[in-house]
């Protein structure tokens, strides 16, 4: 990129001259008196755009009214700077000790482009070394973790000598910063992109930064120090709080649940600085004797579940653990073995897991006690017990597959009265001797007597009249009347006889199709798609675009759609061209929606 | 012809509002949606307000919305803070600004705490506005005047010096009749430490004044503001030139109502453009030109001329004229006889031809050594009022020595003339 300068000022309150691209910067921060002398200068360094340039103010013809505020910007374009290894305040002093310089300062607007090339070229880099107090670095790093600039005032004003070698001794990132000014207000750091102002006025440093510099790591950092902070792929701000995290899981003698919230809510950062951080608070949890809390407890469980890690459960947070190990099923699942918990809470554990099961209650009862036994009190084994047999009643099933149980004495015999007295309640003489009758379905009430030619009326009459008030009449009228088999034949028959009549009737009728064969069998609803297909030609299909973009919409006539194209590859691959799709692409979305 | 905000010059129509409050009657603030056939709205009420005995006591009006800004309020606060007084920070110095202004401004946010826009006087409202207004008949009870000319003529200083005393002195330096002021700058929109810093800058004089202490520093260059005016109301008979008369009217007839002059105050920078940035009508245009920058004085200031031929051509107003500064920083030498007399009566405030001020410019343009655009200029002003002014005594620091400015008074009775002559109200 080539040189940039924008000089305003100094001889009137107005541009003076400008060569390249400049944001726009308020003219009120170009023209401001404060603290300007005809004989000291205000310099620094700016980071608008994205893109740094120094700053150089002064007062100037204060003998005329007193004199005009100038204002010089330079950019003298990457090589320059890296010549200058970023080091904004020693390309300051290069500048004005520069033999042409009053063409800068005095005449800019009569430099032209090729004069203002020569002269950045000709600027000399001369090696620097230094020392930066921790009060600056802080002040540094600090400034570039805050949205508004930080005035502050050092012990001594540093002329631009002294700033030089003050920013050799910092990384060359934070030669940059985000941006610095030596003599200034908050308002010209916010206008010039320079978010440090070290100004007389400014507030006595505190320590903002500190924290950060004393966890600064460059091993972790390096890649980061040669490049200005806003090319970062990392926010500078994330950086460092990560960093200081790490530093203090690595310096905590043992679990600290604060700690390890900071660590979950921890956003990305780099891989590196990401895998010790997770490192440290691995680190952190083998430290200490005390139980550890939530944060830390799952943080062990999930390592255990994960990678096998052996843990005492003893030092667990009970609830943790039981959610997590509920998470994981276990219960039914045994608890790994590496995952040592005491026998009390393994039964627990199984105690909640059967209050809460409602089918299945034997077979679950048998895992328990195949895991339990034979180390169960007799109250933990009723408190396993009880729970299963109160689902007895709500259940079907068999009793005679509780003499599985019988392999657990102790528990069978608890068992036992409980299974009886289910038997008798179902009229069955010897529950556990003789096989049990499965219940005859009561025979359903003839719905279809009354419904069959209401339905057949609606989808095969000509001339019924609105078809959604009719429907309508039907669903309210048969409400909760599902997939009903016995009507599969009328809807063959009537196919046959009169499919085109119902396919002209339900031609692009979407919402009552879907109601109507929600009374049918998928069978009768296959069938009814093949009327449609056949007399319609298959327009019918692009409403599969609708049932799969409106969730809400999904019916029965969609369910039965789908299953339509899936059985019809061709149909199929047309829909998915007309929606760009990939015919496979498509067909996955179809079986998806089914299982809705 | 549409009524204007005095400050933003924006048009008011019923979908503009403006709020009053008379600072003798601070518990009736009335906003109300400008009506101009509800002038009525305008005033207190109280009979007596309508010619308060001060300005700083009568009506202040705000135009909600207004662009104007009251320099103290700041877009990230609630509420509008204003100081009984400021400091101004200046080469190094401070100074301290005392005016009238922070204690009106000060009563006015206790009134309406998130008023962001600036408030005026009713009187300058008026002034603007006397025409849709039928003020008085039809007479104008004060005028509008644009200053423009190139940096350093002379337009801040003479603007200031308008507005205090000691710009209508004779010699002796004695203050003799009534004359307020009311400042305006709009603040530094962004970037600024201080945004109030150029409406200190244009109080600061009449604070030292005040002091009877003048300083150097509170001439300095003008920037380019969104505003900057300066208001003077006259409360005396102008048109009479005698100065016992004048007190004399001012004894008995306490009532007699205010003229005002609105100098709106331009940045040199914006006048040395070749387009015309200020494209609002004022009454009069009074294109400044610094006497002593004529290359008849063997000194040289290009954008001088060229700046007054330019915006002499393009300025809008009803009238035009030249005043002519910096008299004082000519050499004597180069004039003639009668040139130096007309200068001398000036100066003692006596009265001199009608053209003579005009005939000698036209000579000094058109001598040999003379710039192409003052040649330019003496065609110009051909027909137009040329007005000298100047002021002496800027950089006289001595304890009791204030600037005094002669010629002023000629212009100022010449921009109140015509239909000026103050009638009471026909009751």
């Amino acid at each position: 990129m080539p040189a940039r300068l924008l000089a305003y000022g100094g001889t009137s309150f107005s541009e003076r001259r400008r060569i390249g691209q400049w944001p726009a910067i308020p003219e009120g921060a170009l023209r401001d008196s404060y603290r300007l002398t005809a004989d000291t200068w205000c310099y620094g360094l700016g980071t608008l755009g994205q893109q740094p340039f120094v700053i150089l103010r002064q007062k100037q013809n204060v003998e005329n009214r007193g004199g005009y505020p100038f204002s010089l910007l330079l950019d003298p374009g990457d090589p320059v700077w890296q010549r200058f290894e970023w080091n904004g305040a020693a390309l300051v002093s290069a500048i004005l000790a520069h033999p042409a310089k009053d063409l800068l300062i005095q005449t800019p607007e009569r430099c032209t482009v090729d004069a203002l090339e020569r002269i950045v070229n000709e600027l000399v880099a001369a090696p620097r070394s230094g020392a930066a107090s921790d009060e600056f670095r802080s002040l540094v790093l600090a400034s570039c973790l805050q949205n508004e600039p930080i005035v502050a005032a050092l012990a001594e004003r540093p002329d631009p000598e002294r700033m030089a070698a003050m920013l050799s001794a910092l990384p060359i990132c934070f030669r940059l910063a985000a941006g610095w000014l030596v003599n200034g207000g908050a308002a010209h750091g916010q206008a010039l992109g320079a978010n440090l102002v070290l100004d007389e006025q400014g507030i006595a440093p505190g320590d903002p930064g500190r924290a950060c510099w004393a966890a600064w790591d460059s091993s972790i950092t390096a890649e980061y120090e040669t490049k200005p902070i806003w090319t970062w792929d990392v926010p500078v701000g994330l950086l460092c709080q990560a960093l200081v995290l790490l530093r203090d899981l690595e310096s905590a003698t043992g679990p600290d649940e604060t700690l390890l919230e900071r660590v979950d809510s921890k956003p990305a950062t780099t891989m590196v600085l990401d895998e010790r951080i997770e490192t440290a608070a691995m680190n952190l949890l083998t430290r200490g004797s005390d139980r550890f809390g939530p944060r830390g407890s799952a943080r062990l469980l999930t390592s255990a579940l994960r990678d096998k890690r052996k843990i005492d459960g003893a030092r667990l947070d009970p609830q943790t653990l039981q959610d997590k190990l509920r998470q994981y099923g276990a219960p039914p699942k045994p608890v790994p073995r590496n995952i040592a918990i005491p026998r009390e809470l393994r039964v627990a554990l199984w105690i909640d897991y059967l209050q809460r099961v409602r089918t299945g209650a034997r077979m679950e009862l048998e895992k328990a006690l195949d895991q339990l036994e034979p180390d169960l009190s007799d109250q933990e084994r009723r408190q396993l017990v009880e729970p299963a047999l109160a689902t007895l009643r709500a259940s079907d099933e068999k009793l005679a597959d509780w003499e599985r149980l019988q392999k657990f004495p102790e528990a069978w015999a608890l068992l036992e009265p409980g299974l009886q007295s289910e038997a008798g309640r179902r009229a069955v003489p010897e529950p556990v001797r003789k096989p049990v009758r499965s219940r005859q379905p009561e025979p359903a009430p003839d719905l279809d007597a009354e419904l069959r030619p209401l339905l057949e009326q609606v989808l095969f009459h000509k001339h019924v009249d609105s078809i959604e008030r009719r429907v309508k009449e039907l669903h309210d009228r048969f409400n909760g009347v599902r997939g009903r088999t016995e009507l599969d034949e009328m809807i063959e028959q009537n196919c046959e006889r009169a499919g085109d009549v119902f396919a002209e009737r339900y031609e692009g009728k979407y919402m009552p199709l879907g109601d109507v064969m929600r009374f049918l069998s998928p069978a009768a609803q296959d069938r009814l798609m093949e009327c449609l297909a056949r007399y319609e030609g298959g327009n019918f299909a692009t409403h599969i675009t609708h049932a799969i973009n409106v969730k809400p919409s999904w019916n029965a006539y969609s369910a039965a759609l789908a299953r339509y194209l899936l059985n019809h590859k061709d149909m199929s691959k047309k829909i998915a061209m007309h929606r760009s799709e990939e015919p496979k692409d498509f067909e996955r979305k179809l079986r998806s929606a089914l299982k809705r | 012809m549409p009524a204007k905000c005095p400050l933003c010059f924006r048009k008011l129509d019923a979908t503009q509002k403006l709020e009053r409050v008379c600072l003798s009657h601070k518990d009736r603030p009335h906003a109300f949606a400008f009506d101009i056939d509800r002038a009525k709205d305008l005033y207190c009420g109280v009979k007596s307000c309508d010619n308060p005995r001060s300005i700083q006591t009568g009506v202040f009006l705000r135009h909600i919305g207004c662009g104007a800004k009251n320099p103290y309020w700041r877009s990230d606060s609630s509420s509008i803070a204003i100081p009984e007084a400021d400091t101004l920070e200046r080469d190094q110095k401070v100074f301290h600004v005392q005016h009238w202004l922070f204690g009106v401004l000060k009563e006015l946010a206790e009134i309406e705490p998130n008023a962001p826009e600036m408030w005026f006087p009713l009187h300058m409202f008026r002034t603007v506005n006397w025409y849709p207004l039928d003020e008085r008949q039809g007479q104008q009870i004060g005028a509008t005047i644009r200053l423009a000319g190139a940096k350093n003529a002379g337009k801040t200083v003479l603007a200031t010096m308008a507005l205090v005393p000691y710009g209508y002195s004779q010699p002796q330096a004695t203050p003799t009749f009534r004359v307020e002021n009311y400042v305006y700058v709009s603040p530094e929109e962004a970037g600024a430490i201080q945004p109030q810093h150029q409406f200190l800058q244009a109080l600061l004089p009449f604070s030292m004044l005040r002091n009877q202490q003048n300083t150097p520093e509170w001439v300095a260059g003008t920037p380019p503001t969104r505003a900057n005016i300066k208001a003077a109301f006259f409360r005396a008979n102008v048109e009479n030139r005698k100065w016992s008369e004048e007190i004399v009217k001012y004894v008995l007839n306490a009532k007699e109502p205010w003229h005002s002059l609105l100098f709106y105050d331009t940045a040199g920078e914006d006048n040395e453009k070749p387009a015309e940035k200020h494209k609002e009508p004022v009454d009069i245009g009074a294109v400044v030109l610094d006497g002593s920058g004529l290359g008849f004085f063997d000194h040289i200031e290009p954008a001088n001329a060229k700046t007054a031929s330019e915006r002499l051509a393009t300025i809008a107003a009803n009238r035009k004229c030249v005043i002519v500064t910096k008299l004082d920083l000519i050499n004597p030498d180069l004039l003639l006889p009668e040139e130096r007399e007309t200068i001398e009566k000036l100066r003692g405030g006596q009265d001199v031809p009608a053209v003579a001020e005009r005939t000698m410019l036209r000579r000094w343009l058109a001598q040999s050594n003379a710039l192409p655009a003052e040649r330019d200029l003496a065609e110009q002003i051909a027909g137009l009022d040329v007005f000298f002014i100047w002021t002496e005594g800027l950089t006289d620091t001595e304890p009791g020595v204030l600037p005094r400015t002669f010629g002023l008074r000629k212009f100022v009775s010449w921009s109140l003339d015509g239909r000026l002559a103050p009638k009471k109200k026909g009751k």
